[in-house]
């Protein structure tokens, strides 16, 4: 496994999950930064490449979606990267749109081993 | 019965007719049809003027008898003309059938051959070309001329020219005259004829129409003993067993489960008034309960009530139906409020169960305060269900409004984060405990929030959704301002109003039940536009709690947090 040195992208409103995947994640290697929200996202997006990027859907100000749209028209390489996150498993508009944008997604709460396991597929592509 | 419903004028060929059944009211045409021709009017009228014109002759043989009879046939004729109605067709073939005949006699007199065996043949032939009238217009000119032709051959053998030149004249004359009565009476006689087989046609269709409607219809007389029924309203008043209707009581057959309510509409009926549409329950085939409209129009003739027709609409579905919708708009508004607790409650899980799995994976113990902090958020969302679905009031209405809204932005949240809409909340701590039903005013804030995101949406311009609370001297006010695409002040009156809406596919029950719930407790709702950004604000003022209600209030929710 080539995790070394791969960049990972956490966007995420809360605190608590974000810092406690990043906590994870850099056990297992990768190097991983945090957004907070979509702004800080974009504009972290626009300096660095990453191998994913862990984005929530429901967000305050720039959700998910949103940010997810943006990437696609203006930088699809990063759009290609998303694995969204959403504890919103009722919402029709959720699934509607994760039905059609064909990015992989965890619903929470997830496991350990689905975070991991679907971070593995999307980084893998990203090393070929 | 057939002829009275043809002597009716256009007008009352609307009015009321009694209901048939199918095969009857086919029967009923023809029959229409053949009265129509009225043959025998027509024959009982020619014979009569046969035979005064024969005795006439007999008594006054010279030219007065022609001005006799001719008079009374132009009387005739004129009648015709002026009483333009059906019977002025059947007077005109008289008048015309007369004069032949008054010159046909005339000419036999001269001709000295009144006593011809010809004579009866004559007279059939008049009779018959008179009565074709109806069918023919050019029997009656094809009519006239043969019968001057026929007085001619008379005058003919009998070698008398001045007869032959005075007859041939007047032959000539009655022929014009034939043509000119086809010619103008003719568009009149087919103008009615149309106007007649219309009125049947209408009537027949009618009767269709009211044998099939779904409506009860009933023709009852002044004692509400049933005269006339359709289909409808014999499956109605089939209780199992009635088989025969009439003659029998309507109000017997309805079973009315408040016939006392019915009363006072009867006599209003009876005093010529029109009744229309009252709410009554009757009991139905297989002894089930059918909500029923109630109509009754009484039909006058002569001023004096002689029927009254009344029709009952089964309107049990109906109320189903609008229980049902009612029932979907609740079920919508659920799913929404689920899809937000759903969204609240994944949240904490998944950090609870991240914080287990990296701590496992990392060798290290699970932040405890972390845990017990996302726990208390899954209890937050839960109580806030708890309350939005239990319905209860609670027995104190004391609401404290600061535990209301937060469940309130928990259960909406997830909805506004979805739309991007951008929420600021600006609430005091510790605001008073406020006199409301926890449960209702919690869903009227959520029936607001609800509102003010569906309101933008889909809006193209700014989307921001500001919740504050402010003390007032006696009370609390909670503002909700959005910039959606506001209220048309003309439509303010009419927001709180159930069922009203201008949404797409909403029912619009959400303000009716802020409404109805803030004023229970003497609260204040107010809506205006949000004069400041657009879009709309909505103010809800509530009446501090009483110092008694508040003691009791502690006491009891002190009881559950220990029960708990």
């Amino acid at each position: 496994m080539s995790n070394e040195r791969q960049r990972i992208l956490i966007v995420d409103d809360e605190d608590s999950l974000a810092r406690l995947m990043k906590m994870l994640l850099e056990h297992l290697g990768y190097s991983v930064d945090w957004a907070a929200n979509g702004q800080l996202a974009l504009e972290l997006g626009a300096q660095h490449s990453y191998a994913a990027i862990i984005c929530d859907l429901l967000m305050p100000y720039v959700n998910g979606m949103e940010l997810f749209e943006i990437w696609r028209a203006e930088s699809p390489e990063l759009a290609e990267r998303v694995i969204f996150v959403t504890g919103d498993n009722l919402g029709t508009r959720t699934n509607r749109f994760l039905g059609l944008c064909g990015q992989p997604c965890l619903y929470k709460p997830f496991d350990i081993k689905e975070l991991t396991q679907t971070l593995e597929d999307v980084t893998a592509s990203y090393a070929s | 019965m057939m002829n009275h419903t043809m002597q009716q004028t256009p007008n009352e060929a609307q009015a009321p007719v009694p209901l048939r059944s199918e095969p009857q009211a086919r029967q009923d045409e023809t029959a229409v049809y053949l009265s129509r021709l009225s043959y025998e009017t027509r024959l009982i009228l020619l014979a009569a003027a046969l035979y005064a014109s024969l005795i006439l002759s007999h008594v006054m043989p010279d030219v007065s008898y022609l001005i006799v009879v001719t008079l009374g046939a132009i009387v005739l004729l004129g009648l015709g003309f002026v009483l333009e109605t059906r019977q002025s067709s059947v007077l005109v073939g008289n008048a015309v059938a007369l004069m032949h005949v008054a010159w046909i006699t005339f000419a036999l007199y001269f001709t000295g051959a009144l006593n011809s065996p010809l004579l009866p043949l004559l007279y059939v032939i008049v009779i018959i070309y008179t009565i074709q009238r109806d069918t023919s217009q050019t029997g009656l000119v094809l009519g006239g001329a043969l019968v001057a032709l026929f007085v001619q051959l008379l005058a003919l053998e009998a070698g008398n020219i001045e007869v032959l030149l005075t007859v041939g004249g007047h032959g000539v004359l009655l022929t014009a005259t034939s043509w000119a009565v086809s010619k103008y009476m003719g568009p009149l006689y087919e103008a009615q004829d149309t106007a007649a087989s219309e009125a049947a046609e209408y009537e027949f269709k009618y009767q269709l129409a009211a044998e099939s409607s779904e409506d009860a219809l009933l023709v009852v007389d002044p004692e509400w003993k049933v005269q006339e029924l359709n289909a409808a309203a014999k499956t109605m008043l089939r209780n199992g067993h009635e088989a025969e209707f009439k003659g029998k009581n309507m109000l017997d057959l309805l079973q009315a489960r408040n016939p006392e309510g019915l009363a006072p509409h009867q006599e209003q009926v009876l005093a010529g008034e029109v009744v229309s549409h009252l709410p009554l329950t009757i009991v139905g085939p297989n002894d089930q309960e059918h909500a029923v409209l109630f109509s009754a129009l009484p039909i006058f003739e002569d001023d004096q009530i002689t029927a009254i027709r009344v029709s009952l609409r089964d309107v049990t579905q109906l109320k189903e139906f609008r229980q049902e919708i009612k029932h979907l708009e609740k079920f919508a508004a659920v799913r929404h409020v689920l899809g937000g607790v759903a969204h609240s409650l994944n949240n904490p899980l998944a950090i609870i169960r991240l914080d287990v799995q990296v701590a496992q994976a990392l060798d290290r113990k699970p932040d405890g305060e972390e845990l017990v902090r996302q726990v208390d958020r899954c209890m937050t969302a839960l109580r806030g269900l708890e309350i939005y679905t239990a319905g209860r009031h609670n027995s104190t209405f004391v609401t404290d409004l600061n535990e209301v809204l937060e469940q309130a932005i928990v259960l909406t949240g997830s909805q506004l984060m979805m739309t991007g809409v951008q929420l600021n909340v600006d609430i005091p701590p510790h605001l008073p405990l406020v006199h409301a039903d926890t449960h209702s005013i919690q869903r009227s804030f959520v029936n607001i929030i609800t509102n003010a995101w569906e309101a933008m949406e889909d809006w193209p311009g700014s989307r921001k959704l500001a919740i504050t609370a402010r003390r007032l001297a006696e009370g609390v006010e909670v503002s909700f301002r959005d910039t959606g695409p506001g209220v048309n002040p003309e439509e303010i009156p009419h927001l709180f109003e159930a069922s009203y809406t201008t949404k797409e596919g909403a029912m619009g029950l959400g303000l009716s039940i802020v409404y109805e719930t803030v004023h229970q407790t003497g609260g204040q709702v107010i809506v205006s536009p949000n004069r400041r950004e657009g879009g709309t604000l909505v103010r809800v003022i509530l009446r501090l709690a009483s110092e008694e209600s508040v003691q009791q209030y502690r006491g009891i929710s002190s009881g559950r947090v220990r029960h708990a």
